[in-house]
């Protein structure tokens, strides 16, 4: 070896003994031909010398004899024991089995990727969610008459909202994947529950962007006011949890909104369940123009939207815009809320 | 028990799917509702009967894949059974079973197999459809609908695979 004694004495007591190292060694004929450490701390025992190792150790079925040797089998829980990474050599007919535990960082690496994995399936889940919500409420509406609408399409007077959360993208660039899915959930938490509670239809999730319409489940209430309500409502719901996400030391990050009104093409999509709702025309791509151009924390609508909401119309701006797709300029309405307000 | 009467299989599949779940079903443990991952691979044992005589089954329940995590294809060495587990709820973990199978067969080749497509008891949301379960079947892939909240089809299903791989009829 080619190492100074002093380093592999280091590397025996800092990388080996305190990873509870234990092993077997099984001769030619697989039997048990010796044992060491704490193997019952791997949930290895009681163990007895010259008995086929097969007995004893019945996690190396299949594995012996080894073909290609080393192998080293990474995170082993045999039973209700330790985790370890198992090192298996072969050497002359005799195979050697070695067992270290998992060391802390190994372990709290491998809970944070669970995490990650977790918040995966939370967010799978929630959109999911959204999907069943939908086809329940749509199904369920059809069902009772409230609304028709014609598989083939139709044309509609709705609203459409686009919510995004800003700056997401190099968010999810600079963090771990696990603070990622965290935090996209609870702003997608923050942002669903304004739209169902104002009876938005919900288009799926598209990264970290929701997109409601309005004007198709209830039709007493005008779209663009519930539009305009959900929105608010988002809004208020964000600057609370950026309340929430500040003193808990974690990153904060906003939204920006998208509103517009006016004829689209309604229809369901899908020749079997699931069928999925569809809405096409300007109207969703400048409601997305708009959502582009919003700032931090601020609904932009456009003029069709804030002719209809007289009730609210003090609190917003007017200015002119130049959105993506749109040769000319066009007069849109700015409602900002505080952060913190 | 000697090798012969004992064998290895691997439980492989996407992550939550409720591959330990379905194996505490099957070893007659209780099924907790609470969801915990594996963390790598835990191994245990299980008995199936084969023709009259009891078989231990070594099951490596295998930490399932995710975005952030592959099967380290160490851990399929020396099986001699694969059960792919898929969600009926979630149709995306039934393509990513598919996928993770394509991929383990080129390492262990053409051992015995079945597909297990849990969540047999949430059928009412299920999002993989009788068509796509019926397409795997003639391509050869023995598939079952099943619950780790108990019922036969587990125990019929791990028995076939059993019959399998000690070569019974």
């Amino acid at each position: 070896m080619w190492l100074p004694e002093e380093l592999l004495v280091h590397l025996m007591e800092n990388c080996v003994e305190d990873r509870n190292p234990a092993y077997l060694v099984a001769d030619r004929d697989d039997r048990l031909e010796g044992y060491g450490g704490d193997c019952a701390l791997y949930g290895l025992g009681p163990l007895k010398e010259r008995a086929p190792i097969l007995d004893q150790a019945p996690f190396l079925t299949g594995l012996l004899p080894l073909k290609q040797s080393p192998l080293v089998l990474p995170c082993v829980q045999i039973d209700e024991g330790m985790h370890a990474d198992v090192h298996i050599v072969r050497q002359a007919g005799r195979h050697f089995v070695l067992l270290l535990s998992l060391t802390d960082e190994e372990l709290r690496q491998r809970h944070l990727y669970e995490e990650a994995n977790e918040s995966t399936i939370l967010y799978e889940k929630h959109a999911r969610i959204m999907d069943q919500y939908l086809g329940k409420e749509l199904v369920q509406a059809l069902g009772e008459g409230r609304i028709q609408l014609l598989e083939s399409g139709e044309r509609r007077q709705v609203s459409i909202l686009f919510a995004d959360i800003r700056g997401f993208t190099s968010f999810s660039e600079t963090n771990p994947p696990e603070v990622v899915f965290a935090t996209l959930n609870r702003y997608l938490d923050a942002m669903i529950p304004p739209l169902l509670e104002e009876s938005a239809v919900m288009d799926k999730i598209m990264g970290d962007a929701v997109m409601g319409v309005f004007g198709i489940l209830t039709l007493s209430v005008s779209p663009p006011h519930q539009a305009v309500v959900a929105g608010m409502k988002i809004l208020s719901a964000v600057n609370d949890l950026n309340r929430q996400l500040e003193q808990e030391g974690r990153p904060v990050l906003s939204v920006g909104i998208g509103i517009s009104s006016g004829p689209v093409a309604v229809g369901i999509l899908g020749s079997t369940a699931p069928k999925s709702f569809s809405v096409v025309g300007h109207h969703v791509n400048l409601a997305a123009r708009l959502q582009e151009k919003a700032e931090s924390l601020e609904i932009l609508v456009d003029e069709n939207t804030f002719r209809e909401v007289v009730a609210f119309q003090q609190g917003f701006r007017e200015r002119t815009a130049t959105l993506k797709g749109l040769a000319d300029e066009v007069r849109v309405y700015a409602y900002r809320m505080a952060a913190g307000a | 028990m000697r090798e012969a009467q004992r064998k290895k299989i691997c439980i492989l599949g996407a992550a939550a799917v409720g591959k330990t779940s379905l194996m505490a079903g099957y070893s007659g443990q209780a099924v907790s509702g609470d969801y915990a991952s594996t963390l790598g691979v835990r191994i245990t044992r299980a008995v199936v009967p084969v023709r009259g005589r009891l078989r231990e089954l070594i099951v490596w329940d295998i930490k399932g894949e995710s975005a952030f995590y592959r099967i380290p294809p160490e851990y399929l060495l020396g099986a001699h059974g694969c059960v792919y587990v898929a969600d009926g709820t979630r149709r995306g973990t039934l393509e990513r079973a598919l996928d993770i199978r394509a991929r383990m067969r080129e390492i262990i080749g053409d051992i015995p197999e079945l597909m297990l497509v849990n969540k047999l008891d949430l059928r009412d949301i299920w999002e993989v459809d009788e068509d796509q379960l019926s397409s795997l079947n003639s391509m050869g892939l023995a598939v079952h609908a099943v619950s780790a909240h108990g019922g036969l089809a587990l125990h019929t299903a791990m028995e076939g695979l059993a019959r399998a791989m000690w070569g019974v009829t």
